[in-house]
């Protein structure tokens, strides 16, 4: 049976059930679609009668012209109209019944009428049908001739879903229908005895017996193999590619995977389940943190692009609201990505937001969660006891350390505590039993209690509530979300609030040629940063037995000058100058709005059956505004007006040339992107898929604009919105140093301008539905400054190959269903757009004399170029008979080529590195992804298993730095050593006489620090290992019993190293550190060094000493772990066999930050927060607890 | 096709829009002069070698917790920067490119009646702060100027261009002093007359004279010194009255001192420490009548010793430009050597009643020329306190036999010296460049 397909014109919408909910669906609907300013309506007259002049028009052209102007419905088939002739007519008014007349007149068909359808039918005994029939096909679909019922029915799925637009024909006949979005339909005069066939994309195609019935309620058809998971289509961003023609290699996350986890960032999202895909999580930007298949630049941008409903998102994917997200593909070779081109080097992610279907009953979904955690865990972070401590301010006590700052008279530094009471009992103010019982007591002390109960919350609170409705008719799909999140975070003070909406519609004309996008995402953030949590970890010179608060939780003060200057400085005369963190609580104001706003617009048109053109336009804009309120009652605004004072002594004059009222830092930021985009498709097909070619060609042109405005306002009055202005000119006398100072301007401006023009071409060729060839080619060019015009763009291409052995003749593997082979090969570009050709200067701000003055930003490089990233990739997809094992294996190899290297000076040159196109890597690497369905009973158990290995070695390096210390410091590239390689000093133990570390130089032990830390002899370091995972990949298990499903997934990063911190006793004394744990296993007597590899405390300290020791090798660990990523539970009702508007309801929970399994350092440490394990006041992240509910209508 | 092309070229002005609004080639006059008034060039100026010299001395607590380049450039170590970098090597060096790329930028460029003024200013400017920078760096790295080894004596990398290919040697002393004075006749010539009060760090024709009377003044041709600071006090000869400075402020000078013939400051290494104390004798040499007592130093509470407070930078930085007073000196300096005593005296004499309490100076008289050139080597001491030149004083005046000192350092019983013309009157050359260019090393 070739022919299946029913055409039809069916204007008759699907009578509306009188819900009351669905009342108010359909009209939010309709609000929905108004705003989205789209909805094509189509008036409908009522009235039978035709008016229409043709001239040698087709007679479905005029039978989709009748249908249009009455509101019959017509049926036919394609075999019915193939031999039909060309229609030349002219009516004016004239009745339905009297035009078909005029129409089928000397036609192989003829008409039939039955109340409002219309259905063309063979003619019988026809004389101009060349063509024979069987005898049996002529008498069925004759009608009426034989006995006949109407039969009404509805088809659902397995899954009690209603099946919309399925086609439901009589088997061996023309007459046939669909079903509407509830799956109905309905047949009139089919035969008793007929087969019904029913057919739709995503199911099975099944035939149901009539048997006289013309109830069929109910029928159930299954949801065809294939789409168990959905068809699989990789969106590139340009289009979509089925995985049978894909050549390259795409990881795809879909809808369930991207739900399985709870977060509000999509990026988060896909940690642990996309293979290939790394996320680092110890940068604060999750973009940063993620890096597909390895290393594949030095110094250029590493970030991969982030391609949102077709271009590319530069804004803060925070604005993205996760349940928009339809799924996620991740374009990992050359082939997928280097359709992007010169932004692809890094991989690709491309992020599809939800859209309507056609022919699908309006449906709503409410998602809301709630995510719990606890305080952060303090007292991980190895830092020394506060006993050590106040030891080690003793000892420097006596050194005499601290008496250029006891003398300092010019800055007047706050000294701690223990030094004021030392200072008193040297000065003989108080005894030494008063000093040691004062010192005694601050010895119970510890900052960080104070921390824990005054600046964080108890618990962290984080609430996600989303709300979607999609649907779509014959011509019209649409889809509308609202989200709401509001984080409230680990410190008292900060909040996260985000409102996003999406409004999408599509609509497609009724012949199918014309279709039209549109699309509106907003955000609105809100960011509120009044903790004070950040001040203090970045201020380590806070000692750790200073308190918050006394006994009562009244705010203490903590000196930030010295002690007694500030209570007479100003004889009264000065603002308050005591600093009390607690009261700053209260009184910090610094939010941060953002508003981000994308429109999409679509066309596409079909100019013939087998081409069409594309035009795409995106317009975005966002505009944030950050505003840091500080009102005179905060301590840093008392602090800066007080700098600013003069006192005159005789007359007591107060001079201000601050005004003593609030200081406000505001920072505005707006950009604003077209995207414009012409694209050629073309999809044709020769001899019944002998061969297929596939392609898409155009340019893409893109602007974007950014501008931020930021500045300060002095003597703000929040109650009347005025400020006070102030003398930026003149010089003015600080009030400690009495140096001159000028009032500090904050005003600044930027404004960028990105364009880039861009070419592309991406084509396929199928050969009989099993091998597949591709290329692409795209030339980039962008407005890169101080670039020759002819290196403003390069040239990118790839090909690829695929073959699928398992459809092959000789294919004879009866467990094997599926085997499929690609390959690709191919070039991705990267650029930094901070080195140019030419010499580039950049103003920068005012000099000392206000005038404005530029800097040199980058010396000339005329010989630069791109970096170019070739990718081989090679790839193997299997499935085993009934899916029960699935999965794929690629390999692929990757070529850096002129990647940017800084190569070092002499100094005498002026500058100290030069960037220049130095190096080249090599890269290789295993993407395995294996899926098996373990045991498919009422229990069903799957396992996801990810497993990667990607690395890289330099191949090429210009230059060589000259000294040791520049590898263990840095990781400058090393002929084939990898890039984030790790280096140490060689370590010969502690001396057992001194306790000090001990060194090479020139392969011989030396204890001169200096001569160790500038060797030049490459033989005095060790080298370890990569510093990112070589092998990195996850375990999932997902089993579902009855309604009920929990999963769980194990993540392991392996094969890397990392540096741990020790103490340091420079940063120590200096008070940049607070001292790490490692003090009480230094070397303090002769024997020491069988135990411990921890140096000596000497004084002074020696800055090379504590360097050799910092990055020795003694202090580099395996970074090997395996880590529970996360647990989720669900629970699903199925509500569709009950006649209730609700259909489904799950219940979910989910835990994460749940800890590590294994890990090869015993240490206690997570290689993944290693950050945290220094000596500071950072929290170690808690158990993070979600419960959810999800219901569908 | 006609679409094509007209595509491409609309897209080549498309591309050609500058990303960033700050960002430019360098090609207009204004551009340049914003390169040269960057800060760097005003700010970031030696101060190592102050360090080195009799003026000051460190208690051992204080000294033993300083950074490596500090602690052994007080010793004369013979290696001073255990591998880290210097930066007053570096800025130098830094600040020559920067006027190496205005110098060839302004190569190609054409200018007319209208801004040739401007343009030559920016050429002299560039010229100036290239001799300033080249001076500076020889004064500490390179040997001291001895005139009858200066040919084969080993100068400093001199940088006359921006090509980062060619790392060239060092020349000799005599070569790096005729590079500097061709540089600087350059600058004389093209630089205004007018001193730009409100940019100080604007290089003008009498600092042009100034700096090569001080150069000079270095390379012991005294008749040369002479003439040039008679030509710069020629054009601009003001002194301050110290009598309407404060004495008690912790702050006494003001940036807009009218002294001051070109601004420039030290790099930041803790000069204005309240640890960093003068040498007694030197303070005690200042008479009670002597303002500059009060005015450049501040007495720690706790250990009673003083330290400098005041500089012509009116920074916690240390001054490192060019002031009359220190003119007023080389020419009574210069007089003296050639015996034009009266005229020596009456400038030391006219200096002094700017420093003095009003009516408590009294002239210096003498008729022995050794006698009046020992008083004026003494004052200039006591003037140029903490300018980076007594260094190059002592590198000098250490040739002359009637004035070579002996230099030593006592510190926690252990005794360091410096004798007369040792080597380590050269400072190594930073590791760094070593490593990278090969240049010659100083012996030490």
């Amino acid at each position: 049976m070739t022919q299946t397909a029913i055409c039809q014109n069916r204007r008759k919408k699907a009578r509306p059930r009188p819900k009351r909910f669905n009342l108010f669906i359909m009209k939010l609907t309709a609000t929905v679609l108004l705003t989205a300013c789209l909805q094509i309506a189509v008036a409908a007259n009522g009235v039978a009668q035709v008016t229409l002049a043709c001239k040698n028009e087709s007679v479905a052209n005029v039978l989709n012209v009748i249908s249009k102007q009455t509101d019959y419905s017509v049926f036919y088939t394609n075999e019915v109209l193939k031999h039909a002739k060309p229609v030349t007519l002219s009516v004016k008014n004239t009745s339905v019944e009297e035009v078909l007349r005029l129409i089928t007149k000397d036609q192989p068909f003829d008409f039939q009428i039955r109340e409002k359808d219309i259905f063309i039918v063979k003619r019988k005994n026809s004389h101009t049908s060349k063509q024979s029939f069987t005898t049996d096909n002529e008498e069925i679909s004759s009608l009426p001739d034989i006995d006949t019922i109407d039969v009404r029915g509805r088809i659902i799925n397995d899954k009690n879903e209603p099946v919309a637009s399925a086609t439901i024909i009589v088997k061996g006949g023309t007459k046939g229908t669909s079903t509407d979005s509830d799956g109905r339909f309905y047949l009139r005069a089919v035969p008793a005895n007929a087969v019904l066939v029913v057919s739709a994309v995503n199911i099975e195609k099944k035939e149901i017996p009539v048997n006289g019935k013309s109830d069929l309620e109910n029928v159930s058809v299954k949801i065809s193999i294939a789409q168990v998971d959905e068809v699989i289509v990789y969106n590139t961003g340009f289009e979509n590619i089925p995985k049978e023609r894909a050549t390259g290699s795409f990881t795809r996350v879909d809808n369930n995977l991207l739900n399985r986890s709870v977060s509000t960032n999509i990026l988060e999202r896909l940690q642990g389940v996309a293979s290939g895909l790394l996320y680092n999580g110890t940068a604060s930007d999750e973009r940063k943190n993620i890096s597909i298949r390895g290393i594949s630049t030095i110094h250029a941008d590493a970030q991969p692009l982030i391609v949102i409903d077709n271009f590319p998102y530069d804004g803060d994917i925070d604005n993205i609201n996760v349940n928009d997200i339809e799924s996620v593909v991740v374009l990992k070779d050359a082939a997928a990505a280097s359709i992007w081109g010169a932004r692809a080097g890094n991989g690709v992610i491309v992020i599809n937001t939800k859209r309507g279907r056609l022919g699908k009953k309006t449906a709503v979904s409410i998602n809301s969660n709630i995510t719990f955690s606890g305080k952060p865990d303090l007292f991980v972070a190895p830092n020394m006891s506060v006993n050590d401590y106040i030891e080690v301010e003793r000892f420097l006590f006596d050194k005499g350390y601290y008496n250029s700052q006891i003398s300092n008279t010019s800055s007047r530094p706050a000294l701690s505590p223990v030094v004021e009471i030392l200072l008193q009992l040297r000065n003989g103010e108080i005894s030494s039993e008063q000093a040691e019982t004062a010192i005694n007591e601050l010895k119970t002390y510890d900052v960080r209690n104070d921390y824990k109960k005054y600046l964080f919350r108890k618990t962290a609170f984080v609430q996600r509530h989303a709300l979607n409705l999609s649907g779509g008719g014959a011509n019209n799909s649409y889809y509308f979300s609202i989200g709401f999140d509001r984080n409230l975070g680990t410190y008292i003070g900060d909040e996260f609030r985000r409102i996003t909406t999406n409004i999408n519609n599509t609509y497609i004309s009724d012949n199918k040629k014309l279709k039209i996008t549109t699309g509106l995402l907003y955000s609105h953030t809100r960011t509120i940063d009044n903790s004070l949590v950040p001040q203090f970890a970045s201020s380590s010179t806070l000692y750790p037995y200073a308190r918050l608060a006394d006994s009562e939780g009244n705010p203490l003060p903590i000196d930030r000058y010295r002690k007694g200057y500030i209570d007479t400085a100003g004889g009264g005369l000065l603002l308050d100058w005591t600093y009390r963190p607690l009261e700053e609580l209260g009184l910090q104001d610094d939010k941060k709005d953002v508003n981000d706003y994308r429109i999409n617009f679509g066309i596409n048109y079909s100019l013939f059956s087998d081409f069409s053109v594309e035009l795409k336009y995106q317009y975005g804009k966002g505009t944030s505004r950050e505003e840091n309120n500080q009102s005179v009652e905060q301590f840093s605004t008392r602090d800066y007006i007080n700098q600013f004072t003069s006192i005159d002594r005789q007359t007591g004059n107060v001079i201000r040339p601050i005004p003593p009222a609030g200081i406000v830092d505001f920072s505005d930021g707006n950009y604003e992107v077209h995207f414009f985009r012409v694209q050629g498709n073309f999809d044709r097909d020769w001899q019944n898929e002998l061969h297929r070619i596939v392609a898409i060609a155009g340019f893409d042109i893109n602007q974007t604009l950014t501008n931020n405005r930021e500045g300060r306002y002095y003597g703000y009055d929040p109650l009347h919105a005025t400020s006070i202005p102030v003398d930026y000119v003149n010089n003015y006398t600080h009030f400690i140093s009495n140096r001159s100072i000028k009032i500090t301007n904050r005003d600044g401006f930027t404004e960028l301008t990105d364009r880039n023009v861009s070419y592309f071409l991406n084509a396929s060729y199928t050969l009989n539905r099993k091998y597949v060839l591709s290329i692409s080619a795209r030339k980039d060019a962008s407005n890169l400054f101080g670039v020759r015009s002819n290196q403003q763009g390069v040239p990118l291409w790839s090909a690829g190959f695929a073959w699928d052995m398992s459809k092959e003749s000789f294919f004879q593997i009866p467990w094997l269903s599926e085997l499929r082979f690609r390959s690709t090969y191919g070039y991705n570009g990267n650029v930094d757009k901070r080195v140019t050709a030419y010499l580039v200067a950049r103003t920068a701000g005012r000099n000392v004399y206000g005038v404005t003055q530029s800097s040199i930003l980058n010396p000339p490089n005329e010989n630069l170029r791109w970096e170019k990233i070739g990718i081989a990739n090679f790839a193997l997809e299997f499935a085993t008979k009934n899916k029960r094992i699935e999965g794929s294996v690629e390999h692929f190899q990757k070529y850096g080529q002129d990647l940017l290297g800084d190569a070092p000076l002499p100094p005498s040159s002026g500058l100290t590195e030069f960037r220049g196109n130095t190096a080249n890597i090599r890269g290789k690497g295993i993407d395995v992804v294996i899926n098996t369905l373990n045991i498919d009973r009422t229990l069903k158990w799957r396992t996801i298993f990810l497993f990667s290995h990607a690395k890289d070695w330099v191949t090429t390096y210009k230059v060589q730095h000259p000294n040791i210390s520049s590898y263990t410091l840095g990781s400058p590239p090393m002929v084939s050593k990898p890039v984030s390689a790790i280096y140490s000093y060689k370590w010969g133990g502690l001396d057992p006489a001194t306790g000090d570390p001990i060194g090479y130089v020139n392969k011989t032990q030396s204890q001169n620090y200096a001569d160790i830390v500038n060797s030049t002899d490459f033989n005095d370091i060790v080298y370890h290992g990569p510093g990112t995972p070589t092998y990195f990949g996850s375990l999932r298990n997902t089993i579902t019993w009855k309604q009920f499903s929990c999963s769980f997934n194990i993540t392991y990063k392996l094969g890397y190293y990392f540096r741990r911190t020790s103490i340091e006793y420079r940063n120590l004394f200096s008070r940049s550190s607070i001292g790490h744990s490692d003090f009480e296993k230094r070397w303090q007597k002769a024997g020491d060094e069988a135990f411990t590899d921890v140096p000596s405390m000497i004084y002074p300290a020696n800055a090379n000493r504590d360097q050799f020791y910092q990055y020795s090798e003694v202090l580099v660990e395996k970074g090997n772990h395996v880590r529970l990523q996360d647990i989720q539970l669900n629970y699903d009702h199925d509500f569709s066999h009950q006649k209730s508007i609700l259909k489904t309801l799950r219940f979910y929970a989910y835990a994460t930050n749940l800890g590590i399994i294994w890990r090869s350092n015993n240490l206690g440490i997570d290689p993944d927060h290693s950050g945290l394990f220094r000596p500071g006041y950072n929290g170690m992240p808690t158990v993070r607890i979600s419960f959810g509910i999800k219901a569908d209508f | 096709m006609i679409f094509l092309v007209s595509f491409q070229l609309s897209c080549k002005k498309y591309l050609n829009k500058i990303p960033d609004k700050r960002l430019a080639v360098p090609t207009t006059l204004q551009d340049f002069r914003q390169l040269l008034d960057n800060n760097s060039l005003i700010t970031n100026n030696p101060g190592i070698s102050d360090f080195g010299t009799d003026d000051i001395f460190l208690e051992f607590s204080f000294w033993e917790t300083r950074a490596p380049l500090i602690k052994n450039a007080y010793i004369w170590a013979k290696n001073i920067h255990e591998g880290n970098p210097n930066y007053d090597w570096r800025y130098a060096y830094e600040n020559i490119y920067i006027c190496n790329n205005v110098l060839e930028g302004l190569e190609g460029f054409t200018y007319n009646a209208h801004n040739l003024s401007e343009y030559n200013a920016i050429k002299g400017a560039a010229f100036f702060l290239r001799a300033f920078n080249h001076l500076n760096i020889q004064e500490i790295f390179g040997q001291p100027f001895r005139p009858e080894s200066a040919a084969t004596d080993l100068g400093i990398v001199l940088r006359l261009n921006t090509d980062l290919s060619q790392f060239p040697p060092r020349g000799s002393v005599k070569e790096t002093f005729d590079q500097i004075i061709v540089d600087l006749e350059k600058a004389k010539d093209l630089l205004p007359s007018q001193i730009p009060t409100q940019n100080l760090n604007r290089p003008s024709k009498p600092a042009a004279f100034a700096l090569l009377a001080r150069t000079y003044l270095i390379a012991q041709e005294y008749e040369k010194a002479l003439e040039n600071a008679d030509s710069c006090l020629s054009i601009h000869d003001s002194l301050t009255n110290y009598n309407f400075i404060s004495t008690t402020s912790t702050s006494p000078f003001r940036p807009e001192i009218n002294e001051v013939l070109f601004m420039a400051w030290q790099v930041s290494y803790g000069q204005s420490s309240a640890n960093v104390y003068i040498d007694t004798a030197l303070y005690n040499s200042y008479s009670q009548d002597d303002l500059r007592q009060q005015i450049y130093f501040s007495q720690n509470n706790v250990t009673d010793y003083y330290y400098l407070k005041g500089s012509y930078s009116s920074n916690t930085a240390a001054f490192a430009g060019l002031a009359t007073d220190e003119i007023y000196l080389i020419r009574a300096e210069c007089n003296a050597r050639l015996g034009n005593l009266p005229k020596a005296l009456e400038d030391l004499n006219y200096l002094l009643a700017h420093r003095w309490k009003t009516g408590t100076y009294t002239e210096f008289v003498t008729n022995d020329v050794e006698v009046a050139l020992t008083k004026i080597l003494e004052e200039r001491r006591k003037e140029l306190i903490w300018r980076g030149l007594r260094w190059s004083d002592l590198r000098r005046l250490n040739q002359d036999p009637r004035f070579a000192i002996t230099l030593t350092r006592n510190l926690d019983g252990k005794l360091y010296v410096l004798l007369p013309n040792d080597p380590k009157y050269a400072y190594p050359i930073p590791d760094e460049e070593i490593n990278l260019s090969g240049i010659v090393q100083n012996i030490r």
